[in-house]
This record gives structure tokens, sequence and C-alpha cells, in this order.
């Protein structure tokens, strides 16, 4: 039996009937709301490239059913920059070349948010283990620690 | 300030951290279908029959393709041949199965639906009767003579042949002390970029044009194979590669799904999408890498190496992937390293199997050659006694140019200055004594040692797409076209995968016509747009596309000025452009902005002389030089450190440095991260990654649950040393080097562990170094 | 890849939840937190007919503390587990567990009880449920029982619950003054199922004896397996060094463990003697 899901995803309210209790949340944030910066990259939970925060956790979204969604709150990538000022993370991954291909790129900061919301002053083992559910195959994660690292710094000093 | 050599903030950032990237997986075109499918679960099996009835009967099964419909409508695969190929063969390798399959996960059939969802269901229904047959696992057994035929126009299962002789080897021989003989063996895996193959054909009946948004390295190429195979006007297709999720090589690859995919949109007369799922990733988008070597080393007591001679084999899987010449040759041609060697003999066979087509992935075999040299240098240190970097000082190329014995001239750069660099950063003395300090405490530190030249850009592209070898060289076309108000697309037939091109080329394009960066944008993978181009391969984008840029800057410039030379009547040759002004050198104030200069050559053309052309737009090409196989020279050092865990096996990074020389660098940052990036790549590839099959051919790593790509607590950091040492033919000096960390870092990780625990009594010669063959080894030594 | 279609409930009362389950029989398929049902779906390893998801039961998702039981939610997550101080400093091998159960992202989601329910060969929760010696509380058509975790385990991904059974809170006692614990695990990659994980559950005794003993280990059995030999060795004497390295030895004889592709057979032999050493010391150096 399909559902109606009403949810909340970066700050807007979106309506969407006959969703499929099979639909994985990143298919409806990709293909009915088209917010397509939310990635897939395997089948089994592992890569993280589908990260988004859902009523205030990092989750994966290919791991959700998307029925579970109804009255959820959901910040997916596109809602991470307050209108055109970029989030200090997207800052930091652009300032310390975190990306190359970009593809995992999202997917790492939804679960930098977190991580940074958990521990705002992490050491870079900290960041390390955070990220263990996000793969990248570009990197080698050495830039992708160093952003957050300044990230956390500079959300630091804007808080102090 | 020239924009060369600064490490500025990448130009492509923004749309990726926001999310606004467009992959394949991100376009939808109106009335699109699904594509799924319907994939061999038999390693080897004959092909009864396949029946889509059920398939279309669901109410979302649009249409269907099978490969006996797909026989007639599709040629076979390519297949290239190198000039150093003594034998190529061609297997029938068709988009989809027709009579057998050859490896578990090989298309049978493909399916349309409705949707993305439909699409698995639907498949499901299609049902195929196999007989299976006894599946050939091991090239070591397939090589025989004797052995069954896995394709019946091959008169064996040896599909390639590749003979090379250099130097003097019966000399190496004569004047050796001893012969040094090993067998090595390297493990399955491959790239596995995050983002999976993906691909919408569509055909558009009013124009007859087929359109392709496509995952791929490769636009032009890929719209050249595919007007070959499918018998279609090559000016009729269009490629377009949109933001690619990593590519490593492997999406070199001329995809029998995607030829598959545009007979099932021309059927359907709709747009259909394909976006793999990692399962039938792993189990049918190429694998690399697993080779054995057997090697002599001819060797004089002092430490001289003489020569090195091997049978490699290849397991080159059910097929023969177009590139499959390129790995094969680059392990064998990669043997004697930067030693100075008088003999060289390979000879090479890649052997057909029951496993999936073994094809291209960063490094393209050369760290199979390097694992063979260099851990040979190891055992042969322990052998004689000797410090192993001791050896390698002794053995190294002191001097550039060099004449190589496989024929190739290494042209220039400073091993040794290289070496010890290296050494210093890691404080080898100190961290020798550290060691013996560590193994009193029953600590089992290791350190590793690698070293190799490695050779970016190669010249075989064109020739091969020949399919018999004709003499050829790599070049690349880049065209400029400014706009009326003096901002500049730069077209380039190239594709980005996270490598930096809209950064490092408008940083060149910048410098060489004298605009603000921020004027400049560089537009790729569109090959209705871009010049031809033989696509992002073989880290030839520095070392051939970027000198072509400059051409291309520098012809646009002189277009510019002799516009701005008419307006501020001046002499063409007294006219430069500076911050975007053009002005006649040495006379402050007359200058106009190159935005006016664009104004006219444009919409006031009339203004003009009749013999100064209108519009601004200048179209340049790179060749390469013709020093042979390879094109550029860079080489680099990686020591790294590690713990080995004796009880579990595990091993802990306690640092790894790497030296690197790649020539001028155009953005450092972005260098660096190549080389850091490349390097995971290789400790992953060293430790943790393998395809596993059993013996009936199945693939027991389909997930990432079980193919094991590293994540951030499984890497350490890395420090890298930059040298530059300029090309010398190059333009600009740059040389390739994106696949160079790739390839030290499987000797230097290998050595390393092998540092630690060789005092045991154990002797490393395959791969990979999980921890439970560590144990073994281990256990094996105690006895 | 995406799972076959299924018939979906999310029950707003376990009552309803039973009775959903009651109806369908072995059609029907709990979910929980979903992190490791989803996945089989996706692969199509599993495809129930109907998943009757919990949701919407808040009742169980909770952490706390009566009187000498540590009460748990079956629907508390590993998130939740890890970063609780009551858990930390009551049951540390069970915070131990949660903290490495997948990964971070999987522990937002994934639930105790689902882990538990699911009874995973190389699953981190089971050797600690039974180190600890928790009891599972179920709730069925013929109302609640309690399950031993020692009995719950029958074999790899089975438990005793019948179909229409489900997992409702768990109760660990709360370990007298001297105990102590650790859970301790060696896997491929950090977010990987365990190759072995170990839980130690102490109590020290008298002159730097170890009173009690109990060591379980996950990843070389169908069920958790308890490893007395060493247990007893752990007991028989001053715990010293060379006593834990002993039942590490202990531990190693009589284990039949699987292979697969990250660790055959005789490597979890090899490895079950050194992670009981070092879980042991583990437990035994937290006061």
């Amino acid at each position: 039996m399909a559902r109606t899901v009403q949810a909340t995803v970066n700050g807007r309210k979106y309506y969407e009937e006959n969703v499929e209790p099979r639909l994985l949340l990143v298919h409806f944030l990709r293909d009915r709301l088209g917010l397509t910066g939310t990635h897939v990259g395997c089948d089994s939970t592992n890569c993280g490239a589908c990260t988004v925060m859902f009523n205030g956790k990092a989750v994966k979204s290919c791991t959700l059913l998307a029925v579970r969604a109804d009255g959820a709150e959901i910040t997916t990538i596109e809602g991470v920059a307050d209108e055109d000022q970029l989030h200090p993370l997207q800052e930091g991954f652009w300032e310390k070349h975190g990306l190359q291909c970009g593809y995992c790129t999202p997917g790492m900061i939804m679960s930098a948010l977190q991580l940074l919301e958990r521990h705002p002053d992490p050491d870079e083992a900290t960041v390390r283990q955070e990220l263990e559910g996000n793969l990248c195959r570009c990197t080698g994660y050495q830039n992708i620690v160093e952003a957050v690292l300044w990230a956390a710094e500079r959300l630091k000093s804007a808080g102090a | 300030m020239p924009m060369i050599g600064q490490s500025i903030k990448r130009r492509e950032d923004l749309k990726y951290v926001t999310g606004s990237g467009t992959y394949v997986d991100d376009i939808t075109l109106p009335g699109m279908l699904y594509a799924a499918f319907v994939r061999s679960p038999h390693a080897h099996a004959r092909l009864l029959g396949v029946d889509t009835t059920k398939a279309l009967e669901h109410p979302k099964g649009i249409d269907a393709i099978t490969g006996a419909e797909a026989y007639p409508l599709a040629g076979p695969m390519p297949v290239y041949s190198y000039r150093e190929a003594a034998v190529i063969k061609k297997p029938d390798y068709r988009c989809l199965a027709h009579d057998r399959v050859r490896f578990v996960g090989e298309p049978v059939a493909l399916v349309a639906a409705a949707d993305r969802y439909a699409a698995e269901d639907v498949a499901e229904l299609v049902e195929v009767e196999y007989e299976p047959l006894e599946p050939l696992m091991n090239p070591d057994e397939s090589i025989k003579p004797d052995s069954p035929k896995l394709h019946d126009n091959l008169d064996n299962n040896v599909g390639l042949r590749i003979e090379r002789r250099g130097g003097d080897m019966e000399a190496a021989y004569r004047e050796a002390d001893f012969v040094f003989k090993r067998r090595y063996r390297m493990h399955r895996h491959t790239g596995t970029p995050i983002e999976t193959r993906g691909c919408i054909a569509q055909y558009n009946t009013g124009t007859q044009e087929l359109t392709l948004h496509c995952s791929t390295q490769i636009p032009h190429i890929l719209k050249t194979h595919l007007s070959e195979i499918l018998d279609f006007p090559e000016f009729k297709i269009r490629v377009i590669a949109p933001d690619v999720g990593g590519g490593f090589g492997n999406k070199l690859q001329v995809p029998p799904e995607v030829v598959a995919l545009c007979l099932l949109a021309i059927k359907t007369r709709r747009p259909v999408k394909w976006i793999e799922t990692r399962r039938e990733s792993l189990m049918a988008f190429l694998h690399a890498r697993e080779q054995t070597h057997d090697v002599e080393i001819p060797m004089k007591r002092d430490g001289t190496i003489l020569g090195i001679k091997s049978h490699e084999i290849v397991n080159a899987g059910g097929y023969l992937d177009a590139r499959i010449s390129g790995p094969s040759l680059g392990a064998g041609m990669w043997l004697p390293g930067p030693y100075m060697v008088k003999g060289f003999h390979v000879d090479i066979d890649a052997v057909m199997t029951n496993k999936c087509p073994y094809g291209a992935y960063r490094g393209f075999g050369s760290q199979m050659g390097a694992l063979v040299i260099e851990r040979s240098l190891d055992l042969i240190a322990r052998e004689l006694s000797r410090d192993p970097v001791d050896l390698r000082k002794q053995n190294v190329i002191k001097e550039t140019p060099y004449k190589c014995v496989t024929g190739h001239e290494f042209d220039s750069g400073d091993y040794m200055a290289g070496l010890d660099k290296a050494l210093e950063m890691v404080d080898y003395g100190a961290l020798r004594a550290e060691q013996a300090r560590l193994r009193e405490e029953g600590r089992y530190m290791g350190i590793g040692v690698a070293m190799a030249v490695e050779g970016a850009g190669w010249n075989t592209y064109t020739a091969a797409m020949a399919q018999h070898y004709v003499p050829t060289l790599d070049y690349a076309t880049v065209t400029m076209r400014m706009d009326t108000s003096g901002n500049v697309k730069v077209l380039i037939g190239d594709v980005a995968c996270g490598t930096s091109h809209a950064t490092t080329a408008a940083q060149v394009a910048a410098d060489a016509i004298g605009l603000p960066i921020d004027t400049i944008e560089v537009v790729e993978g569109d090959t209705a747009v871009t010049p031809y181009d033989s696509g992002t391969r073989a880290a030839r984008f520095s070392a051939v596309v970027l000198p072509a840029v400059a051409e291309s800057g520098m012809a646009l410039k002189k277009k510019v000025c002799r516009v701005g030379a008419h307006l501020l009547e001046g002499a063409e040759e007294d006219m430069e452009i500076v911050e975007g002004q053009v002005q006649v050198r040495g006379v402050p104030g007359k200058s106009l902005p190159v935005s006016r200069v664009a104004r006219v050559a444009y919409s006031e053309v009339a203004t003009l002389p009749h013999e100064i052309p209108a519009g601004l737009e200048a179209t340049e090409s790179f060749k390469a030089p013709m020093s042979g196989l390879c094109i550029t020279w860079p080489y680099s050092i990686h020591i790294p450190v590690v713990e080995v865990d004796i009880e579990t096996g595990t091993v802990k990074f306690l640092r790894y440095a790497i030296v690197h020389d790649c020539g001028v660098e155009v953005n450092p940052m972005v260098v660096e991260g190549q080389v850091v990036g490349g390097t995971a790549q290789g400790v992953g590839g060293t430790l943790l990654e393998e395809m596993v099959y059993d013996e009936d051919g199945q693939l027991l790593t389909t997930s990432f649950m079980d193919y094991l790509i590293p994540t951030a607590t499984d890497m350490p950091s890395f420090d890298v040393c930059h040298l530059q040492t300029a090309a010398p033919q190059i333009p600009g000096g740059y040389k390739g080097m994106g696949e160079g960390g790739c390839v030290y870092a499987y000797a230097a990780v290998v050595n390393a562990v092998a540092d630690a625990i060789e005092p045991l009594g154990v002797e490393i010669t395959s791969t990979p170094l999980s921890p439970s063959r560590i144990l073994e080894l281990l256990r094996e030594a105690r006895g | 890849m995406i799972p076959r279609a299924f018939e979906y409930f999310d029950p707003a009362t376990l009552e309803e939840a039973v009775g959903l389950l009651e109806q369908h029989g072995e059609d029907a398929k709990l979910m929980a937190g979903g992190q490791s049902l989803l996945p089989m779906m996706k692969l199509r390893m599993v495809s129930p007919a109907v998943v009757v998801d919990l949701w919407r039961l808040p009742e169980l998702d909770y952490i706390r503390r009566d009187d000498g039981v540590v009460r748990v939610g079956a629907m508390a997550t590993h998130y939740a587990l890890h970063s609780s101080p009551l858990i930390r400093t009551t049951l540390p091998a069970l915070a131990d567990a949660a903290r490495v159960v997948g990964d971070p992202l999987v522990r937002n989601l994934g639930t105790i009880g689902g882990s538990a329910a699911h009874a995973a060969y190389n699953a981190d929760y089971p050797a600690v449920l039974v180190a600890l010696n928790a009891e599972l509380l179920a709730v069925g058509p013929d109302g609640k029982r309690s399950i031993p975790a020692v009995d719950f385990f029958t074999d790899t991904f089975t438990t005793c619950l019948e179909p229409t059974e489900i997992v409702t809170d768990i109760l660990i006692p709360v370990p007298g003054s001297g105990a102590r614990s650790a859970y301790l695990k060696l896997s491929r990659r950090g977010t990987d199922f365990a190759i072995v994980g170990v839980a130690a559950a102490l109590t020290e005794g008298e002159g730097g004896h170890c009173a009690d003993a109990r060591v379980v280990l996950t990843g070389v059995g169908d069920v958790p397996v308890r490893v007395t030999e060493a247990e007893e060795i752990l007991q028989a004497g001053p715990l010293d060094a060379e006593r834990m390295a002993e039942a590490g030895e202990a531990a190693k004889r009589n284990l039949d463990p699987p292979s697969d592709v990250q660790a055959d057979a005789q490597y979890r032999v090899d490895v079950s003697g050194v992670y009981v050493r070092r879980a042991v010391a583990a437990a035994w150096q937290r006061s």
C-alpha cells in the first residue's frame, strides 16, 4: 500500500503521495524531490555517499525506508549552506582540497557535520574514526581530515 | 603574478561542496526508461536459451534485448594492438553473450522498464537456460596446450603474447656470479570508483542521432568505437561525459553494457538509463593487476645487477579488454626500474580464464614491474648481507638522460638526490637503530624503500586504434573561444574525473593569454563541442594537454593583440596583454580592456581592416615528442614505516614519506592531492583489497562488505616532498603525475612489511598481505 | 539495488505488532533499525512479503537502571548505548561493543534488539550479552517471557524466538563491586564484522585474584562461544600476564571456527587466543 509522506527537507515542506513502502529514502530525495546532491555508491550500507541528517542524526539514506520520513526533518547537502554563505565545512573542503571527483563529498560533509556537533574540538584520530562510515577513493582521506580540522577551528573561533 | 605554480583553490569545487554537481544519474530525460542487465550466475556455461516473455508480461516491462538479437546488430568489442604485440587474438567478445558465458556477471540480456525499481524486478523474470561447463580459473592450467579452449575461434587460451628483449642478456648471464630466481604473484583487484558505471542512451529518429550521457574517461574514443561497433555514422554520435565520480583508468573501458544500451535505445526510441549497481560493478567492471612473474636476475657478488628476465603471466579473464596490452606491457617494461642493467628479457602471456576481463587501472601494470625489482633488491640485499638502501645506491642510474635497456630514454631527474631526500625525511639511520631497539622488546617495525621511474603519457593510443600497428604519437588539440565580453572558454576533449582540469588548464590559459583567471572557464567532456582527444589516461593531461592549452592560449593572444594593435594604432609585435588589458609594451596608458577588443572583433567588424578576421577563436595542437613508448619520466621514492603485530598479522603505519618529481607543478596542492590519493589506493591494494573467486568461479567479493577499500582509519598521514626537474621536451616542463603514488606504494609497503618480519624466517613474494596471510607465513616459518 | 516489493505495517502498539506477526506468520519480518535487514533485502538475499516496522514504538527506546538491573529497550541504538554514561560506567563491555558495531552512521539507526535478533555469528553484542548474563524479554501472543542470553542464540542468524515473538527489553544485572569488563574486536577494517570478538567480564577477588570470569567469543562458532577452560585458568591463581596468556592458549582449544573471505579458520583460532588475553587484560586494567 503506497503511502503519503510529508517531510521538511532543508527547511522546506514537501508532500509526496504514492510512496511505495520499499522506496529508499535516497531515491525519495533524488528521484521524487529532485535533490540529487545525495549520491549512491554501493548496495550494502558501506560507502556513505548517501549520508543525510535525519531528525538530527547523520544516517545512510540508502538504508532507510522513505515511509519513515513522514513527519521527519531532513537536511541534505543542498541545505547545508546558509543561503549563499557556505558552511565552514564546505569552505574547509574547498580550502584544503578535501575532494577530487566530488562524488563522496556531500556524504562526507554530512557526516562531518555530525562529527563536529559531537566533537567540537576533535583531534585527527577522532576525525578519522567518525568518518569511518564514508568511503573516499580519491583523496586518501588526508585532506578530508585537514578540512574537518580547519572547519572545527573556524567554528570554534566563530563561537568564541 | 603568474598563475602557474600557485596552489589556488579549485575552480570546480563550489558545485561539489553544495551538491550541485551533475553526475550521470542526476540527469533525467523526458520519457526515460530504466535498464537492468540479466547476468550470468555461472563462470562458464553454454547458453541454451534466453526467454524474455515473462519479463515483458510485467506491466512495467517495456522492452528487452538478448544476445541473439544483438549479435547481428553490434560487432565485436575492440582489442588494441601495440607494436610490441607478437600475437594478439580477437576472441568473439560481444556486448551480450550469445553462445557461451565466460565469467560470473557477464551480461546475457538487457531489459528496459518504466522505472528504476521495476527494472530489477523485470530483469529477474528473464528466463535463461544454461548448461554449466568446467571453469578454468588458473592461468597456469589454462595456458597448457592440452587445456580446453575457452574460445572456439582461438587455437589456445593465450590471448596475447609479447616478447621484448633489450641490451645483452647473454652477457649478463655470462658475467654473473649467481642468478637470483623467484616467482612473484600479485593479486586481482581494481579501482572501484565510488561512482559506478552509468549511461543514458538516446536515439532521435528525426535527426538520426545517438546521444550518450556516459560516465567515461574517453568520450571521443568511445564515440569512435561505437561508430565502428554499431556501424553508425560517427558524426551522428554525441558522447557527453558529465561530472565523473572517479575513473582511475577503469573508465577507459569501452563497456559492452553501453553498446547493448545503445541498441535498446534505438529499439525503444526512448532514452534509456543504466546505472550499474555496486554488485554488478565488482563482478563485471574491469578487474586488474593479477599477474605472476617468474624472474631471473643475474648478479655479481659485489651487488651489481646485470640483467633481468621474466616470464609474465597475466590472468586476462574471459575476454580480452581493448587495453589488455597496456597493463601487460606496463608490468614487463618496468622491470629494470631506475637501475642500470645490461640485459632485459620479458615474455608476456595474457591467458584466458573464467574471470572478469582484465583492464586498465591507475599505473597500468607498472606497479608489478616495480614490485618485482624492488622486492628482489631487498631479498638480494639480505642474501648478500647488505643494507637495501646501499644496494640501491650502488645500482641506481646516476645521471640522466639515460637510455634504459627497455628502449626508454629517461630524460631528466636525479634519482640519487631523491633517494637521499627521502632517507633524510625519515632519518633512516636513526630509524634502523630504533628498529633494532624495538626488536629487543619483541616489536616488529619495518622500513620499506621503493623507487621507480614512471612513464607518464603513452605514445600508443592512436596506433592501438588502428587495430594494426602504425607508427604514432600522442597529441592534444585545444580550442580557445573568447566571447564578446572578453571571457574565454577553453574547450578540451578530455574529462576530469577528480583530476582538477578546470583549475590547472585555467591556470595555464591565464598565463598564456594574460587574462585574470576569473575570466577563463574550462569546458570538457562533450564531443559535440570539444576537439578530438584520446581522453583522461596515462597521466597525459599535464604532459600533453596542458602544452596544447598553452599553444592555443598564445594563438588566441596573438589574435587579440592584432585587433588591439589596430585599435591602439600600434605595431602588433609591440602588443602585450597584462591583467586583462591590451597595451603597447613600454607605453603606459596606451591600453584597452580585452573586453573592448572582443566587442570590436565580434560586433564592430566593419571598423577593422578587411584582412583581420572576425571573432576571436584559436585552435592549436601539441604533438608529443617521438621519444618512444612514453612521453615524460616522473619518478618517486616511497618510504613507509610500519609495525607488524606478529600475533595478529595486522599492519600499522608509523609514518609514510614520499619524494616525488613530476617536473614543473602547475598547482602543487593538486599535485599533492594526486600523489597522496594514488598512494592510498596502492596501500589499500596491497593490504586490503582482493577479488576472490572460489574454485567454481564464483566471485566471493561482490559488495564493499567483502571487497575492502580503505577507510579513514586504515590510512596513515603521508609526508610529501616535491622536487621539480623540468621535462626537457615538454613546453612548460610539465610531467604527467596522476598514477605515480599508486605505482610505488605496492613495492614500498610490501618491502616494509617484509622488513619487519623477514628476520623471523619468512619470505614475501605474493600479495595481498592480509593479516591471515601474514600469520600463515609466520606459522610456516616456525615449521 | 532495490528490495523486492513487500507489504508494510508500522504498528503503533506492541499488541498490534504481535497481532500482525500472528496474522502473517513466516511471511513477516520485523524491522528495527533496518541496518542489517535492509542491506540483505536490497541484495535480494532476503525478501519478506511483509515488513512489520517497529519505529513507531518509542517505549522500546530507553536505557535506565532499576534497582540491581540495567534495562535497555530493544530499539535503543548503538550510539545511544555507547554514549550513555550509565552503560559506560556500569557495563563497559556493552559500551565497547556498541562503539564498534558498523560505523557511526549505522550506529545512529541500528539497535541492540535488532542486532541481537538478527544473531549473526560474527556480531558484537551476542558475546557481550552472554558474558554479562543478560536476559532478553520477548513478547508474543501468550504474553511476555524472559530468555537468558545463553539460550537465546541457537544458530547463526537463528534465535529461540517464535516467529510471533518480539524482543522488547534487555535486562543486565548490575555487576557487583570489583567487577570489570571489556569487549575487544579484531576486524579487517574498523567498520567490518568481527573476525573474532571477545567479551570478558571479570570480578576481582582477594589478593589480585580473579574471583569470577566469564569470557565469551564471537565470530568463531554459530553461536557465542564461552571458553570455560580459560575462565577456570583465570580464576585459579593471581591474575598476572602469564596467567592471561595461559588462558588465551586454553581458549584456542576445541574451537571450530568458520573460514570466510577475510580469514580462514586457523587464523581465527590463532587470534582467538591473542584476543582472549588482550580482552582480559583490557578488562582487568579497568578499575
